[in-house]
């Protein structure tokens, strides 16, 4: 049964009619407690999310005619200075469990058994690309340029946020090092 | 009422103390900058916070696991997507107190270890053509966000 539904959210793809989306959601609700729960299914579901006419449709990097985020748009603070920014880019750790002979290498500056997990989404909190099976040892800017090498492309003059664990380069934007934090702008009492 | 009035005139001038205003245009990009690169922050806690399989961790092998991670990646893309209003009220005052956590005192970046992998020595084929590029790229844009900055400054009655 569980099958005929994911493939059913798989032949969804592009489109997905507002009629059907209150039963979706329902179909979902279903397939994300599965994947919390039962152990049975978690590989086809994941293998059916991984499917292009899934994946692709639901996480892609901005293309030429991708328009301007309208959280920066409609932001005096964003707009126009950040007007290129297309998203952000951050590394995340996640507990795992190694074999006993890789444990070496999946473990973090914090001693903990991870793997690293790179990750960008754009302003309006969607993930655009994923890097994910990277030891918990590797550093987030040796999986950036990884990636880099790999596929991450993004249109001409379009960059990312990045902190400063991050190289500057063309690909991101990074802060400043050693400059203060925490400021605040205008003051508590004076925001408008 | 005395009190109550000294009080906010108190707030008003601890609020107007150019101390915590950014000082230049570093620190003025720094703060918009940490500002919308939050996203990517709030997006991880909402993904640790639907999954908790992420945050606890599991017994699968670490392969599974990083397909798995994008397939809760996906799930949360198209819940987004098709569903606006999914940002549950939990979600929500999640994010929010994941909001508030991040007012700690003020300090100066990169001088607590966080986020240090030494990006220095990491070149890994970078021109340094390219690394001044983007170096002059940013200060461009700081200083064009600085101008804009002190002219309302001036415009707001501040000094």
């Amino acid at each position: 049964m569980l099958d005929a539904q994911i493939s059913q959210l798989v032949s969804l793809q592009r489109d997905f009619s507002t009629v059907q989306t209150q039963s979706q959601g329902m179909l979902l609700n279903y397939i994300v407690k599965y994947l919390s729960y039962d152990d049975r299914y978690i590989h086809h579901v994941s293998d059916a999310l991984a499917n292009p006419n899934f994946s692709d449709v639901y996480m892609h990097l901005p293309s030429d005619g991708t328009p301007l985020s309208k959280i920066i748009i409609s932001n005096p603070k964003f707009y126009p200075y950040f007007k290129d920014a297309v998203g952000a880019v951050d590394c995340t750790h996640i507990h795992t469990r190694p074999s006993d002979g890789a444990r070496a290498r999946y473990r973090d500056r914090n001693g903990a058994l991870t793997q690293n997990i790179f990750a960008i989404c754009n302003f309006l909190m969607i993930f655009i690309y994923v890097l994910s099976g990277w030891e918990g040892s590797a550093s987030d800017s040796h999986i950036f340029h990884f990636a880099r090498r790999r596929d991450l492309e993004l249109p001409k003059g379009k960059y990312l946020l990045a902190d400063a664990g991050f190289p500057s380069c063309d690909l991101l934007l990074v802060p400043y090092r050693g400059v203060r934090y925490h400021l605040k702008e205008w003051g508590r009492g004076n925001q408008k | 009422v005395e009190i109550r009035s000294k009080l906010f005139y108190w707030t008003q001038l601890i609020s107007q103390l150019s101390y915590f205003r950014p000082q230049n245009h570093r620190e003025l990009f720094n703060l918009r900058h940490a500002q919308l690169r939050n996203v990517v922050e709030r997006i991880f806690g909402a993904l640790k916070w639907r999954f908790p399989i992420l945050k606890y961790g599991s017994e699968y092998s670490p392969k599974v696991q990083a397909q798995l991670v994008i397939a809760y990646m996906l799930i949360h893309n198209f819940i987004h997507i098709h569903d606006v209003d999914d940002i549950e009220p939990e979600l929500q005052q999640f994010l929010h107190e994941l909001e508030s956590d991040k007012d700690t005192p003020m300090g100066y970046s990169n001088s607590d270890g966080d986020n240090e992998d030494g990006a220095e020595d990491e070149d890994e084929g970078l021109s340094s053509e390219e690394r001044e590029n983007a170096d002059e790229r940013r200060d461009s844009i700081a200083k064009e966000m600085w101008e804009d900055y002190v002219a309302e400054l001036c415009q707001r009655g501040y000094t």
